[in-house]
Protein backbone atom coordinates (compact mmCIF):
# COMPACT_ATOMS: atom_id res chain seq x y z
CA UNK A 1 0.00 0.00 0.00
CA UNK A 2 1.67 3.12 -0.80
CA UNK A 3 2.12 5.83 1.66
CA UNK A 4 -0.83 9.03 1.77
CA UNK A 5 -0.29 12.27 1.16
CA UNK A 6 1.33 14.10 3.70
CA UNK A 7 -1.18 16.98 3.81
CA UNK A 8 -3.89 13.93 4.78
CA UNK A 9 -2.25 14.19 8.16
CA UNK A 10 -2.46 17.75 9.09
CA UNK A 11 -3.06 19.64 11.04
CA UNK A 12 -1.83 16.62 13.70
CA UNK A 13 -3.38 16.82 17.59
CA UNK A 14 -1.17 18.36 20.02
CA UNK A 15 -1.13 14.89 21.83
CA UNK A 16 -0.04 12.97 18.54
CA UNK A 17 2.37 15.65 17.44
CA UNK A 18 4.15 14.95 20.79
CA UNK A 19 3.74 11.36 20.65
CA UNK A 20 5.72 11.18 16.94
CA UNK A 21 8.65 13.87 17.86
CA UNK A 22 9.18 11.52 21.14
CA UNK A 23 9.65 8.79 18.99
CA UNK A 24 12.95 9.97 16.81
CA UNK A 25 14.21 7.85 20.09
CA UNK A 26 12.93 4.56 19.90
CA UNK A 27 10.53 4.03 23.10
CA UNK A 28 7.64 2.29 24.66
CA UNK A 29 4.18 3.59 26.15
CA UNK A 30 5.52 4.80 29.29
CA UNK A 31 8.58 6.34 28.18
CA UNK A 32 6.51 8.11 25.95
CA UNK A 33 3.89 9.88 28.06
CA UNK A 34 7.05 10.74 30.44
CA UNK A 35 9.14 12.45 27.43
CA UNK A 36 5.91 14.38 26.76
CA UNK A 37 5.45 15.54 30.05
CA UNK A 38 8.90 16.82 30.63
CA UNK A 39 8.86 18.40 27.20
CA UNK A 40 5.81 20.56 28.32
CA UNK A 41 6.66 21.52 31.37
CA UNK A 42 3.60 19.05 32.99
CA UNK A 43 0.87 20.68 30.74
CA UNK A 44 0.17 17.02 28.20
CA UNK A 45 0.11 14.67 30.29
CA UNK A 46 -1.40 11.61 27.98
CA UNK A 47 -3.59 9.44 28.72
CA UNK A 48 -3.46 5.82 27.92
CA UNK A 49 -6.63 6.01 25.60
CA UNK A 50 -5.55 9.02 23.68
CA UNK A 51 -1.62 7.28 23.50
CA UNK A 52 -3.43 3.85 22.25
CA UNK A 53 -5.56 5.59 19.63
CA UNK A 54 -2.83 7.66 18.42
CA UNK A 55 -0.21 4.70 18.18
CA UNK A 56 -2.51 2.36 16.27
CA UNK A 57 -3.30 5.32 13.77
CA UNK A 58 0.78 6.34 13.36
CA UNK A 59 1.30 2.87 12.85
CA UNK A 60 -1.91 2.21 10.41
CA UNK A 61 -0.15 5.26 8.03
CA UNK A 62 3.36 4.04 8.31
CA UNK A 63 4.16 7.14 9.95
CA UNK A 64 6.12 5.00 13.21
CA UNK A 65 6.63 1.84 13.41
CA UNK A 66 6.96 -1.06 16.24
CA UNK A 67 10.25 -2.93 16.74
CA UNK A 68 10.87 -6.14 17.35
CA UNK A 69 10.90 -6.69 21.44
CA UNK A 70 13.71 -7.41 23.37
CA UNK A 71 12.85 -11.40 24.41
CA UNK A 72 10.84 -11.22 27.51
CA UNK A 73 9.72 -7.67 27.25
CA UNK A 74 5.95 -7.63 26.45
CA UNK A 75 6.42 -3.87 25.86
CA UNK A 76 5.75 -2.50 22.27
CA UNK A 77 8.42 -0.26 21.58
CA UNK A 78 7.77 2.35 18.52
CA UNK A 79 9.78 4.10 16.50
CA UNK A 80 9.43 7.24 13.81
CA UNK A 81 9.85 6.55 9.91
CA UNK A 82 11.11 8.37 7.03
CA UNK A 83 7.51 9.28 6.30
CA UNK A 84 6.90 10.45 10.35
CA UNK A 85 9.74 12.57 9.97
CA UNK A 86 8.60 14.05 6.30
CA UNK A 87 5.11 14.98 8.16
CA UNK A 88 7.13 16.28 11.15
CA UNK A 89 9.08 18.89 8.70
CA UNK A 90 5.94 19.47 7.02
CA UNK A 91 3.73 21.09 10.13
CA UNK A 92 6.86 22.43 11.73
CA UNK A 93 6.92 25.01 8.61
CA UNK A 94 3.33 25.04 8.71
CA UNK A 95 3.43 25.90 12.69
CA UNK A 96 6.34 28.44 12.09
CA UNK A 97 4.30 30.15 9.07
CA UNK A 98 1.33 30.79 11.62
CA UNK A 99 3.55 31.92 14.22
CA UNK A 100 5.56 34.08 12.56
CA UNK A 101 2.06 35.76 11.23
CA UNK A 102 0.87 35.55 15.02
CA UNK A 103 3.56 37.54 15.96
CA UNK A 104 3.47 39.87 13.29
CA UNK A 105 -0.04 41.37 14.36
CA UNK A 106 0.13 40.97 18.10
CA UNK A 107 3.56 43.26 17.97
CA UNK A 108 1.71 45.68 15.67
CA UNK A 109 4.70 45.22 13.46
CA UNK A 110 1.02 44.39 10.91
CA UNK A 111 2.16 44.79 7.45
CA UNK A 112 0.34 42.54 5.75
CA UNK B 1 -19.59 -6.79 63.05
CA UNK B 2 -19.21 -5.01 60.21
CA UNK B 3 -19.50 -6.58 56.32
CA UNK B 4 -16.17 -6.08 54.27
CA UNK B 5 -17.78 -6.53 50.87
CA UNK B 6 -21.11 -5.46 49.26
CA UNK B 7 -23.40 -5.83 46.21
CA UNK B 8 -25.14 -2.38 45.13
CA UNK B 9 -27.64 -3.14 41.94
CA UNK B 10 -27.86 0.01 39.76
CA UNK B 11 -28.12 0.70 36.09
CA UNK B 12 -25.79 2.99 34.00
CA UNK B 13 -26.33 3.63 30.42
CA UNK B 14 -23.39 4.41 27.78
CA UNK B 15 -24.48 8.13 27.68
CA UNK B 16 -24.57 8.13 31.34
CA UNK B 17 -20.25 7.37 31.93
CA UNK B 18 -19.76 10.46 34.03
CA UNK B 19 -22.43 10.06 36.52
CA UNK B 20 -21.09 6.31 36.68
CA UNK B 21 -17.91 7.73 37.14
CA UNK B 22 -18.73 10.49 40.03
CA UNK B 23 -20.58 7.83 41.91
CA UNK B 24 -17.61 5.38 41.51
CA UNK B 25 -15.19 7.78 42.89
CA UNK B 26 -17.57 8.90 45.54
CA UNK B 27 -17.73 5.48 46.53
CA UNK B 28 -13.97 5.12 47.16
CA UNK B 29 -13.87 8.77 49.30
CA UNK B 30 -16.76 7.01 51.48
CA UNK B 31 -14.09 3.91 51.99
CA UNK B 32 -15.39 1.45 49.17
CA UNK B 33 -13.62 0.31 46.69
CA UNK B 34 -14.66 -1.59 43.54
CA UNK B 35 -13.98 -5.37 43.12
CA UNK B 36 -16.11 -6.50 39.96
CA UNK B 37 -18.36 -4.73 37.79
CA UNK B 38 -21.14 -7.05 36.03
CA UNK B 39 -24.26 -5.61 34.52
CA UNK B 40 -26.53 -3.90 36.87
CA UNK B 41 -24.05 -5.33 39.79
CA UNK B 42 -21.29 -3.77 41.17
CA UNK B 43 -19.07 -5.37 43.83
CA UNK B 44 -17.53 -3.06 46.40
CA UNK B 45 -14.58 -4.04 49.19
CA UNK B 46 -14.13 -1.94 52.27
CA UNK B 47 -10.68 0.23 52.18
CA UNK B 48 -9.87 3.43 53.69
CA UNK B 49 -11.68 6.52 52.46
CA UNK B 50 -9.44 7.88 49.68
CA UNK B 51 -9.50 9.28 46.32
CA UNK B 52 -9.51 6.68 43.26
CA UNK B 53 -10.07 7.85 40.17
CA UNK B 54 -12.51 5.17 37.79
CA UNK B 55 -12.73 5.61 33.80
CA UNK B 56 -13.98 3.31 31.10
CA UNK B 57 -13.22 3.07 27.23
CA UNK B 58 -14.97 1.08 24.52
CA UNK B 59 -12.99 -0.59 22.06
CA UNK B 60 -14.11 -3.80 19.93
CA UNK B 61 -11.07 -5.28 20.60
CA UNK B 62 -9.85 -9.31 21.81
CA UNK B 63 -6.68 -11.56 21.65
CA UNK B 64 -3.30 -10.63 21.64
CA UNK B 65 -4.28 -6.95 20.56
CA UNK B 66 -6.55 -7.01 23.82
CA UNK B 67 -3.52 -7.89 25.62
CA UNK B 68 -1.34 -5.33 24.17
CA UNK B 69 -3.95 -2.92 25.00
CA UNK B 70 -4.62 -3.67 28.65
CA UNK B 71 -0.86 -3.35 28.97
CA UNK B 72 -0.40 -0.48 27.68
CA UNK B 73 -2.77 1.06 30.14
CA UNK B 74 -1.10 -0.81 32.75
CA UNK B 75 2.32 0.89 31.86
CA UNK B 76 0.78 3.90 32.03
CA UNK B 77 -0.49 3.96 35.97
CA UNK B 78 -4.35 2.57 34.84
CA UNK B 79 -4.93 -1.10 36.71
CA UNK B 80 -7.80 -2.97 34.44
CA UNK B 81 -10.28 -3.65 36.48
CA UNK B 82 -12.62 -5.89 34.18
CA UNK B 83 -14.54 -5.72 31.06
CA UNK B 84 -18.66 -5.93 30.56
CA UNK B 85 -18.57 -6.50 26.36
CA UNK B 86 -16.76 -4.24 24.75
CA UNK B 87 -16.95 -1.59 27.90
CA UNK B 88 -13.15 -2.15 29.41
CA UNK B 89 -13.18 -0.22 32.96
CA UNK B 90 -10.15 1.11 34.80
CA UNK B 91 -8.82 2.65 38.06
CA UNK B 92 -5.79 4.52 39.06
CA UNK B 93 -4.65 5.98 42.68
CA UNK B 94 -3.45 9.43 42.85
CA UNK B 95 -0.20 8.31 43.13
CA UNK B 96 -0.04 6.74 40.13
CA UNK B 97 1.54 9.51 38.56
CA UNK B 98 -0.67 9.26 35.78
CA UNK B 99 -3.09 11.04 33.35
CA UNK B 100 -6.49 12.29 35.50
CA UNK B 101 -8.55 10.27 32.76
CA UNK B 102 -8.23 8.25 30.02
CA UNK B 103 -8.36 10.00 27.41
CA UNK B 104 -6.48 14.08 27.38
CA UNK B 105 -8.52 15.79 24.59
CA UNK B 106 -11.77 15.75 22.76
CA UNK B 107 -10.69 14.49 19.57
CA UNK B 108 -9.92 11.31 21.07
CA UNK B 109 -12.80 11.35 23.66
CA UNK B 110 -14.92 12.02 20.84
CA UNK B 111 -13.33 8.90 19.28
CA UNK B 112 -14.42 6.99 21.82
CA UNK B 113 -18.02 8.25 21.72
CA UNK B 114 -18.18 7.70 17.75
CA UNK B 115 -17.22 3.90 18.58
CA UNK B 116 -20.24 3.45 20.50
CA UNK B 117 -22.33 4.83 18.40
CA UNK B 118 -21.25 2.87 15.50
CA UNK B 119 -21.83 -0.25 17.59
CA UNK B 120 -25.27 0.87 18.87
CA UNK B 121 -26.32 1.72 15.13
CA UNK B 122 -25.09 -1.54 13.66
CA UNK B 123 -27.46 -3.03 16.87
CA UNK B 124 -30.08 -0.95 15.11
CA UNK B 125 -29.19 -2.19 11.72
CA UNK B 126 -29.33 -5.99 13.35
CA UNK B 127 -33.10 -5.40 15.12
CA UNK B 128 -35.02 -3.75 12.09
CA UNK B 129 -34.79 -6.56 9.64
CA UNK B 130 -35.83 -8.84 12.46
CA UNK B 131 -38.74 -6.99 12.78
CA UNK B 132 -39.70 -7.29 9.49
CA UNK B 133 -39.18 -10.88 9.03
CA UNK B 134 -40.27 -12.25 12.30
CA UNK B 135 -44.62 -12.17 11.41
CA UNK B 136 -43.52 -13.50 8.14
CA UNK B 137 -42.02 -16.44 9.75
CA UNK B 138 -44.66 -18.61 10.41
CA UNK B 139 -47.92 -18.45 8.63
CA UNK B 140 -50.46 -18.27 11.90
CA UNK B 141 -47.78 -15.77 13.79
CA UNK B 142 -47.90 -17.15 17.21
CA UNK B 143 -48.80 -15.07 20.23
CA UNK B 144 -44.92 -15.48 21.31
CA UNK B 145 -44.29 -13.82 17.98
CA UNK B 146 -45.54 -10.72 18.92
CA UNK B 147 -43.82 -10.66 22.01
CA UNK B 148 -40.95 -10.80 20.50
CA UNK B 149 -41.67 -8.53 17.97
CA UNK B 150 -42.56 -5.83 20.41
CA UNK B 151 -39.65 -6.30 22.56
CA UNK B 152 -37.46 -6.22 19.38
CA UNK B 153 -39.81 -2.82 18.22
CA UNK B 154 -39.02 -1.23 21.71
CA UNK B 155 -35.72 -1.95 21.52
CA UNK B 156 -35.37 -0.19 18.40
CA UNK B 157 -36.81 2.21 19.85
CA UNK B 158 -34.88 2.71 22.67
CA UNK B 159 -31.50 2.15 20.82
CA UNK B 160 -32.49 5.13 18.64
CA UNK B 161 -32.95 7.02 21.73
CA UNK B 162 -29.20 6.44 22.87
CA UNK B 163 -28.50 7.42 19.63
CA UNK B 164 -29.60 10.85 20.25
CA UNK B 165 -28.27 10.97 23.67
CA UNK B 166 -24.53 9.61 22.45
CA UNK B 167 -24.58 12.69 19.42
CA UNK B 168 -25.82 15.44 22.07
CA UNK B 169 -22.41 13.43 24.53
CA UNK B 170 -20.34 14.04 20.92
CA UNK B 171 -21.85 17.42 20.51
CA UNK B 172 -20.85 18.49 24.03
CA UNK B 173 -17.81 17.58 24.52
CA UNK B 174 -16.63 20.12 21.99
CA UNK B 175 -14.73 19.63 19.18
CA UNK B 176 -11.26 21.18 17.95
CA UNK B 177 -11.87 24.30 16.60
Amino acid sequence: MPPKKIEKFSPLTESTFYILISLYEPAHGYGIMQKVERMSNGRVVLGPGTMYGALSNLQKNMLIASLESKPGDRKKMYEITEFGKELVEYEVKRLKEIIKNAEKITDGSDDI
Amino acid sequence: MKEDRKTVHRLFFAWDGIKEKNWLEKMALEGWEIETLELFTYTFVKREPGEIHYDFDFNVISGTKFEEYKLLFEEMGWKYINSIGSWHYFKSYPESNCSRELFNDSKSRNSKYKRVLVSVLLSICLMIPLQILLPFLSEKPAASTWVIFFIAFFMTIFLIYGVVRMILLLKKSGNPI
